[in-house]
């Protein structure tokens, strides 16, 4: 903890404070890399130092996953972080932020690597209330204290599911540790299951940002410091994922094919409606946190494929589907993370997160530009980049539920498949909104006339991602042998099918293969080639043939006048006819508030109502209470 | 040099060529075939060749208010198109690249030239093609999952994600391969590509009003040899998607052993094929006006409702609905 040391100097305590995250997470990165690799499970307890008992820490493949995937994005961040507290936060408590953000990275990995339910709690609430702390850093403005209340609140709820099904699970193993609810789930009835996945999906599922319980979602991440934003949408709320993943396959299992059609069905809702919200929003922030949910919902597509393939004893599909979405968690970190920095670049040069007040950027900042569109094609999932491959692969597992024998998933598998189609066509529609409307025509405001690039290290930071996301790409080879250790370990492929997996994915240093009959195949090499080819073929050719003029430039033909920025689309403008044909589709938040969130906080409020008369003050009345209490509970005792 | 790379080398080629050639011909053939449809006399047949050579030589003007996206979004547009041509049979089923990719790489490489595309188009800052931009992107958020799911249909029919694959599937089934699946997803991948053309009952290409223009109207500011290879792009895309077409509809062809005349045999069946849908795309755009702007939306959903049907029957066929 550097930052608590050198508190006086406060730029040597931005410094030295993020050098010593990257150093700790470079460790974790490797330790983590090592431990899939090898596929050991390695169990640490440390008896001193930690209330209630041993501090237990495992880490199997399964964890060390996501050690790596948070790893690999806190160093990145942290260069950035440099830079952008530099410029933003140096007349705050530095110290204070820089000692939370140890604290959070710190609180996500021992969630990651918690093997008992309890401490698992502990930190879990740990980097809930942190996060907390970042959403109400900016605690002068009416706008964080609203966000931070409604976080609080929501993930708050999302625990109380969470220690509910953790003590139902207690009841049954007596004690609180993760090996032992391993082998509960023999005991347990199949209806008791039920309940604690719907608990398990509920708590987990608030903190992942599904719909409808993703209300705090784009309020708290745009209130946040944007390196802490890249966080908790990079990685963060993939601990929800986790715990899903966790409890499912680990200590519910086995289980019945409705639960993955249920988790199928949630992840394509909330993917769907997740980025027809992005649509209409003009806060770079809140377009991407709501996109963050678009993403998790098509994570949670292919965790439900893999449970309807695990349902079904098909364990090699359930390991490719589970790649699909372990994949897709570390990609959509790697973009996200990518994204929430150039916003924030954008932010500190121009304070205004609203994007209808920008334009025309990418002549003031020709770096953060072209990173935000690379950030922008990535998580549009086009070709030559990360978020192609793991989409592509989320596709493959969908259509491959046609192989099942019930009509009904045959039916929903390549509806549901188009549907993601659907998703990632308005993902597409809402990054050229944002990203023309930041960067491109003509500057809405003079204040963007006198906007400068960023700092060197901020770039450094978004530049790294921007290179992971191209590399990952072109070369998801490397990636392949960590991912397919940890899928197989979660839903438990020993080694004797695990050349039955290498025959169904296929994957070389040229391209992955999908399927016994060559089902699907992708060469991501193969198709930058070709690109590259096809563009020198036409910019050669077009320099060779034809007129030799340079091009000229002036002015935008408008009609005859001066053009202004005025005349241009505004944002809104822009996706006003997604808003129109989709408007059945297009519900706004308040449609929450008022049909879900209000009619269950009036009928608390009415029934707290109803009962407050058994309150009425009268000593007589409490005393009748506690006999009767005695009464009822002497019969009870005696039947 | 090896016999077989040799043959998939002059494949290769053929087919790439063939697309560049007869790209801006199939263009013109469809406009004349329109005009004398309409009474008309219409342009040369050759006139797509000339607007070519005519825009290659002309001065490039840009608008001042551009950057490099703005320069290099026709190479990267024509890159995109053309790959995606790399991934559907023309005159052969042959694989050209060894899984280059499937269905979802070609959908998705058009969807990478059109995110280009509407960007540069809101960089002049112009309201014409912006607005064209923004309706261009409505319509792709249509298209998209209207396109996929009857391709996806076949996908998991014939169990092959690969569309050279998938034709030469349909092509060893003979006359038993028009069942009603087979027809609906047709007609749905059809009305989609239809779409997807920029054609009649969606967009008009011939439109000489800045406001009903969707696909024209991104070109607006590109000028000179920018917008010759915006023009080509856009033509080649076409005759991609016909081939598609014409591909699934008619897959009765071979390419018996590998000599120059089998060779130019089949480049002529492929040439008839095409010609043949062509026709067909001619006579639609003549007797079907073009919608308004949101009733767009209503004719592709029946379409994607065209596709489900098809896959409920497929799924179902034989079994009963009470499985």
């Amino acid at each position: 903890m550097a930052s608590l040391i050198c508190i006086k100097s406060k730029s040597l305590s931005i410094v030295a404070s993020n050098i010593f995250a990257i150093i700790a997470s470079t460790l974790s990165l490797i330790s983590s890399v090592f431990s899939l690799i090898n596929q050991h499970s390695y169990t640490l307890d440390y008896l001193v130092g930690f209330p209630f008992g041993k501090l237990e820490l495992t880490i199997d493949p399964l964890s060390a996953f996501f050690v790596f995937m948070i790893s690999l994005l806190v160093i990145p961040v942290s260069i950035y972080s440099i830079g952008y507290l530099k410029s933003e936060y140096l007349e705050k408590n530095i110290g204070l932020l820089c000692t939370l953000y140890h604290l959070f990275i710190l609180s996500m990995l021992f969630v990651v690597l918690s093997g008992n339910g309890f401490q698992f709690l502990i930190f879990w609430e740990l980097m809930t209330l942190i996060s907390f702390a970042f959403v109400i850093f900016d605690i002068k403005s009416t706008e964080s204290k609203n966000a931070g209340f409604i976080y609080l609140l929501m993930t708050h709820i999302g625990s109380a599911f969470l220690l509910l099904s953790f003590l139902i699970f207690g009841k049954y193993t007596g004690s609180f540790s993760f090996s032992s609810f391993h082998e509960a789930s023999n005991l347990m009835p199949v209806s008791l299951k039920t309940v604690l996945f719907l608990c398990v999906l509920f708590g987990f599922g608030t903190k992942a940002g599904i719909v409808p319980l993703h209300i705090w979602l784009p309020q708290a991440h745009p209130a946040a410091p944007s390196h802490i934003s890249a966080l908790m949408s990079g990685v963060m709320i993939k601990t929800g994922i986790y715990g899903i993943l966790r409890f499912v396959f680990d200590f519910l299992s086995p289980f019945p094919s409705w639960w993955g059609v249920f988790v199928v069905f949630i992840g394509i809702t909330t993917a769907v409606l997740g980025i027809i919200f992005a649509s209409s929003e003009i806060d770079i922030k809140r377009i991407l946190a709501y996109s963050s949910i678009e993403n998790i919902g098509v994570i949670l597509l292919s965790v439900g494929a893999s449970m309807i393939f695990y349902s079904f004893d098909q364990t090699v599909l359930a390991t490719i589907a589970l790649v699909a979405s372990l994949f897709h968690s570390l990609n959509h970190s790697l973009f996200k993370g990518l994204l929430f920095t150039c916003a924030g670049s954008i932010v500190s040069r121009t304070h205004t997160r609203n994007i209808e007040k920008l334009g025309g950027l990418i002549k003031f900042m020709p770096k953060t530009a072209f990173l935000f569109l690379i950030g922008s094609l990535a998580i549009c999932a086009f070709p030559l980049f990360n978020g192609f491959i793991s989409e592509w692969l989320t596709f493959q597992t969908l259509l491959t539920l046609y192989e099942l024998k019930p009509g009904f998933i045959k039916l929903i598998a390549p509806v549901v498949a188009s549907l993601l189609g659907f998703t990632s066509a308005i993902c597409a529609a809402v990054f050229v909104k944002t990203f023309s409307g930041i960067f491109l025509g003509i500057p809405r405001t003079h204040q963007v006339h006198h906007v400068k690039e960023v700092s060197y290290s901020m770039n450094l930071g978004s530049g790294i991602l921007t290179l992971l996301c191209f590399l990952i790409g072109v070369i998801p080879f490397m990636l392949f042998p960590l991912l397919k250790n940890a899928a197989s370990f979660i839903v438990g492929l020993d080694s004797s099918s695990n050349g039955n997996l290498q025959n169904l994915l296929t994957v070389n240093s040229r391209f992955i293969l999908l399927g016994n009959n060559n089902f699907a195949s992708i060469s991501p090499l193969a198709i930058l080639i070709v690109l590259i080819a096809g563009f020198f073929f036409i910019y050669s050719f077009s320099k060779i043939y034809g007129s030799k003029l340079p091009v000229r430039k002036e002015e935008t033909w408008s009609c005859g006048v001066t053009p202004k920025a005025e005349f241009q689309h505004t944002p809104t403008g822009f996706s006003q006819p997604l808003k129109v044909i989709f408007s059945e589709l297009h519900t706004p938040e308040s449609f929450y508030h008022n049909y879900i969130y209000l009619p269950i906080v009036n009928g608390l409020i009415s029934f707290s109502h109803k009962i407050k008369p058994l309150q009425s003050g009268v000593l007589q009345i409490y005393l009748l209470y506690i006999f009767l209490a005695l009464i009822l509970s002497l019969a009870w005792i005696k039947l | 040099m090896n016999y077989n790379i040799l043959k998939h080398l002059t494949l290769l080629l053929t087919h790439t060529g063939l697309l560049l050639l007869f790209a801006p011909f199939i263009h013109s053939y469809i406009k004349k075939i329109k005009a004398m449809m309409q009474g008309r006399i219409g342009p040369p047949i050759l006139q797509g060749y000339y607007d070519l050579i005519k825009y290659f030589h002309k001065e490039t003007v840009a608008s001042n208010q551009t950057s490099w996206l703005f320069s290099i979004t026709p190479f990267i547009v024509f890159s995109t198109t053309l790959a995606a041509g790399l991934l559907i049979p023309t005159f052969t089923s042959e694989e050209f690249i060894v899984s280059l990719g499937g269905i979802i790489l070609f959908i998705y490489l058009f969807g990478l030239g059109r995110f280009f595309m509407t960007s540069s188009a809101c960089e002049p800052g112009s309201s014409f093609c912006s607005m064209a931009s923004s309706r261009e992107m409505m319509f792709a958020t249509l298209i998209e999952p209207v396109m996929l799911l009857p391709l996806f249909v076949f996908v998991c029919m014939y169990g092959t994600n690969n569309i050279c694959e998938t034709v030469n599937q349909l092509a060893s089934k003979g006359v038993a391969l028009y069942t009603p699946t087979y027809i609906l997803s047709i007609i749905a991948i059809f009305i989609a590509s239809l779409a997807e053309m920029c054609r009649i009952p969606f967009d008009n290409q011939e439109t000489h009003y800045e406001l009903t223009m969707v696909h024209e109207g991104m070109l607006l500011e590109y000028s000179g040899k920018q917008l010759g290879i915006m023009f080509f792009s856009g033509w080649l895309k076409q005759l991609i998607i016909i081939s598609l077409i014409a591909n699934l509809l008619f897959p009765l062809y071979t390419m018996p052993g590998f000599t120059f005349a089998s060779l130019c045999f089949a480049v002529i069946i492929y040439l008839l094929k095409v010609l043949i849908v062509s026709t067909f795309i001619v006579f639609i755009e003549t007797i079907v006006a073009k919608v308004r702007l949101f009733r767009v939306r209503d004719i592709l959903m029946t379409s994607f409702i065209m596709s489900i049907i098809a896959l409920v029957i497929s799924v179902y066929k034989g079994k009963g609905l009470g499985v």
